[in-house]
């Protein structure tokens, strides 16, 4: 940006990269996976209180081919976890992921059989939200988060690192002590 | 209450006449009769005809009709050898409870009680799954909560809680009959969509039988619901839900964690209304405990569940309106439910999960000006109801769209064992806060709402007039409220101030022993319920000694309700379905547990 800002001067210089960044950042389309609790707090921050328009992502998409941002609020068991997967590959790049809460972001309180333990088992993920459920204000900090991301103020962390199909086949599965220990 | 209670021991002196009281032992020939820890009878039947016949005695008894069953559950009752199904009925009519139980060996098959009662279809589904308890003659014997490929029986004791494995695809689900084998057991069915419609037929236009998936992720339905429709048209000619998709195992960490553990895992049932689930357990524990609670307490815990069924009613007619289009309702309905939720935040410090009630007390006092905001809240409820009824109850639109639609009788929701408002809005008259009253809820004055047609439209117009009538109720307790202890003064349960445990060695002690090793609660079993947003909420826990349950069993009215959706949806329209499933208003969290 120019540094004179008295008006005269009206061309920007700026790289297309940024400016196709610029325009992504400020207009996230948020394809919103609510399953349980965090869905209702995801609701709190996209009505009236909260309006995450402020911030330009209240255009919710339920189509994954429509959205460029995954947003996984609440428990994913493992029974849900293929439809999880098949989303995600639906979506179209560039696409972010963020995890809203304890449970998509580690399984949380629910250690048991039929829950997966985290989504980053399954997919990359940009932000956590810790909470349980976070409150509205932390999704979205989660959300300008993202938006630096997506600037390239702060760098990428999964980069190169894409889960496979079989790899989130073998996350998903039970591993005694032993087994690890070999 | 002694109108209830005087029924309930005259249906007690009636049984004792009749059976002798102690417990069965398997192979036994004699019915045994016991009493719980709330004076609830036990019946146990010496096999599975002798149930069958119990169950129709009771369900055509001159005096006491008990003909709708609460629930059907199954418990452990010798680790590897043996279990005890349970049969929970109740009587519409007078309100008398009676628990039946039959204790059956593994691979014993019992008789499926569909025949009888409609709704016990998916709870013995549910059994099935969990233990692997084989229903004969059961209609569809499939798998409910988890994948057809899993392996095993989560709530026997033997399987591991962190067992997990992993499915390749989302499941398929087969809309015909599951095939048996030669010695009538179920098999499970095989991964196809539909044995009558092959898959390239699907694609011809003109085909009568075109499968529709609507879920688990779609825009019209709530959270995790899948229901698979065949479609002529328009028209819905056939209809399988599956839920299971939020499955979370709650049941399980009921018996691995102490009782005071579980209240995070109350909160997140249904999570609408957390308040409330928080209180109906600790209700339940306290029950087993033989606990009564300080006048306070109670006060506050009422106002709790009011509020809470205030904040849920407004979310269920908020949504069910915004699926249908209608999105301003929501953006000003929402209005209220942050102004609630600014309130709970400063009760317990949480939003959303609350964990507010404790065993014997509340975790926290009301805070300084409660009073003032929630009078502020009761105008301003009401005001936006007025809008709220101008913006829909006289709209040409919504009426079109809900009126005569999704129509339950009676009867039919009776049978189809519906609870709450969607049962009072067939035309039936009950409601536990008058029938079964607990706390002081006989105390206060609140009319319950009935509407006739069992409609979309009368569902709604029954959760308004609940909503003010709780608005009212929640004027009278406020009016009558007093300083006072939230706490029972009863040091065995009751948590030490933080002040004390910080400057006291005896109370720091007693702090880490109720923490880390939980209360003592005596062997014994209770069923509590009490009339949630949604309707009949009820722990059934069974206790062996200990600081943890031996089964903790959640009586969900969402399970119902989506059954109920299940078997009612045939002749519907597909946007129509929309708004039923929205008006019953079933909460995943609750429904798959």
């Amino acid at each position: 940006m120019s540094d004179n800002k008295n008006g005269s001067s009206m061309v920007y210089p700026m790289l297309l990269a940024d400016a196709v960044a610029w325009a992504r950042k400020n207009s996230l389309w948020p394809m919103p996976y609510g399953t349980s609790c965090c869905g209702i707090e995801l609701m709190s921050t996209l009505s009236s209180t909260y309006d995450l328009a402020r911030f330009g992502a209240e255009v919710v998409r339920f189509s994954p081919r429509q959205c460029d941002l995954l947003l996984v609020a609440g428990t994913i068991t493992t029974k849900m976890s293929p439809v999880l997967r098949t989303i995600y590959d639906q979506m179209l790049e560039p696409k972010w992921v963020i995890a809203m809460g304890a449970c998509s972001s580690s399984g949380g309180i629910f250690d048991t059989y039929s829950v997966l333990q985290g989504i980053d088992e399954i997919m990359p993920v940009d932000v956590y939200v810790p909470g349980c459920p976070p409150i509205p204000e932390g999704l979205i900090y989660s959300i300008l988060y993202l938006q630096k991301i997506i600037d390239g103020k702060i760098p990428r962390n999964n980069i190169g690192r894409r889960i496979t199909h079989e790899e989130a086949m073998q996350a998903m599965s039970f591993r005694q002590e032993k087994d690890i220990l070999d | 209450m002694a109108n209830f209670l005087s029924k309930q021991e005259a249906f007690n002196e009636m049984l004792k006449g009749h059976y002798a009281l102690g417990m069965i032992e398997s192979g036994s020939e004699k019915r045994q009769l016991e009493f719980d820890a709330l004076n609830e009878p036990i019946l146990w039947s010496h096999n599975g005809a002798d149930l069958m016949t119990l169950l129709k005695g009771f369900r055509g008894h001159p005096n006491y009709k008990l003909d709708y069953l609460t629930d059907l559950t199954a418990y452990v009752h010798d680790v590897h050898h043996s279990f005890v199904v349970v049969y929970q009925i109740y009587s519409p009519s007078t309100h008398v409870r009676l628990r039946l139980k039959l204790l059956i060996r593994e691979g014993e098959v019992v008789p499926s009680v569909t025949s009888l009662f409609a709704s016990a279809d998916w709870n013995e589904r549910e059994v099935y799954d969990m233990f692997g308890i084989v229903f004969g003659n059961h209609p569809d014997l499939r798998r409910i909560m988890m994948d057809e490929r899993f392996v095993g029986h989560p709530l026997r004791k033997d399987y591991d809680i962190k067992q997990r494995m992993p499915f390749p695809d989302n499941i398929m689900i087969s809309m015909d009959r599951c095939p048996t084998n030669e010695r009538g057991e179920f098999l499970p069915c095989e991964n196809k969509e539909s044995n009558s419609a092959p898959r390239e037929s699907l694609f011809d236009v003109y085909n009568p039988s075109v499968l529709l998936n609507l879920g688990p992720s779609h825009p019209a339905m709530h959270g995790t619901l899948r229901v698979m429709c065949r479609i002529n048209g328009e028209t819905i000619e056939d209809a399988k839900c599956e839920p299971g998709y939020l499955h979370r195992a709650i049941e399980k960490l009921g018996e691995t964690n102490t009782y005071h553990q579980w209240f995070v895992y109350t909160d997140r049932l249904n999570y609408c209304s957390a308040l409330n689930n928080n209180i109906a357990y600790a209700m339940a524990v306290e029950n087993l405990l033989g606990l009564t609670l300080p006048e306070r307490a109670v006060w506050i815990r009422m106002m709790c569940m009011e509020l809470s069924r205030i904040i849920d009613h407004l979310i269920c007619v908020a949504i069910n309106a915004l699926d249908m289009g209608a999105m301003t309702i929501f953006w000003h309905l929402y209005r209220w439910r942050e102004e609630a939720y600014t309130m709970i935040e400063g009760m317990c410090g949480m939003r959303l999960t609350t964990t507010y009630a404790r065993i014997g007390g509340l975790s926290y006092d009301l805070y300084e000006g409660f009073h003032k905001d929630l009078a502020h809240f009761c105008d301003g409820m009401l005001r936006a109801l007025d809008d709220m009824e101008v913006m829909l109850t006289r709209n040409r639109i919504w009426i079109d769209r809900t009126k005569g639609v999704g129509k339950l009788s009676a009867k039919q929701a009776l049978a189809l064992s519906a609870t709450g408002p969607v049962l009072r809005a067939s035309g039936v008259d009950i409601d536990l806060r008058r029938d079964r009253p607990y706390y002081f809820y006989e105390d206060v004055d609140f009319d319950v709402v009935i509407a006739s047609n069992g409609d979309v439209f009368d569902r709604y117009l029954v959760r308004t007039e609940e909503m003010r009538q709780s608005v009212r109720l929640l004027r009278q307790f406020q009016a009558r409220i007093k300083p006072g202890p939230i706490w029972v003064d009863n040091p065995q349960v009751r948590i030490p101030e933080k002040i004390d445990v910080y400057t006291k060695m005896e109370v720091l002690i007693h702090h880490f022993k109720i923490f880390m090793e939980g209360i003592d609660v005596p062997p014994g079993e209770a069923y509590t319920a009490v009339e949630g947003p949604n309707g009949e909420l009820g722990f059934y826990i069974i206790s062996r000694g200990g600081p943890k349950a031996w089964r903790l069993r959640i009586k969900s009215p969402s399970f119902m309700h989506y059954q109920l959706t299940e078997k009612t949806l045939a002749g519907e329209r597909i946007p129509d379905a929309i708004s039923i499933l929205g008006s019953v208003n079933i909460v995943a969290g609750e429904l798959d547990r």
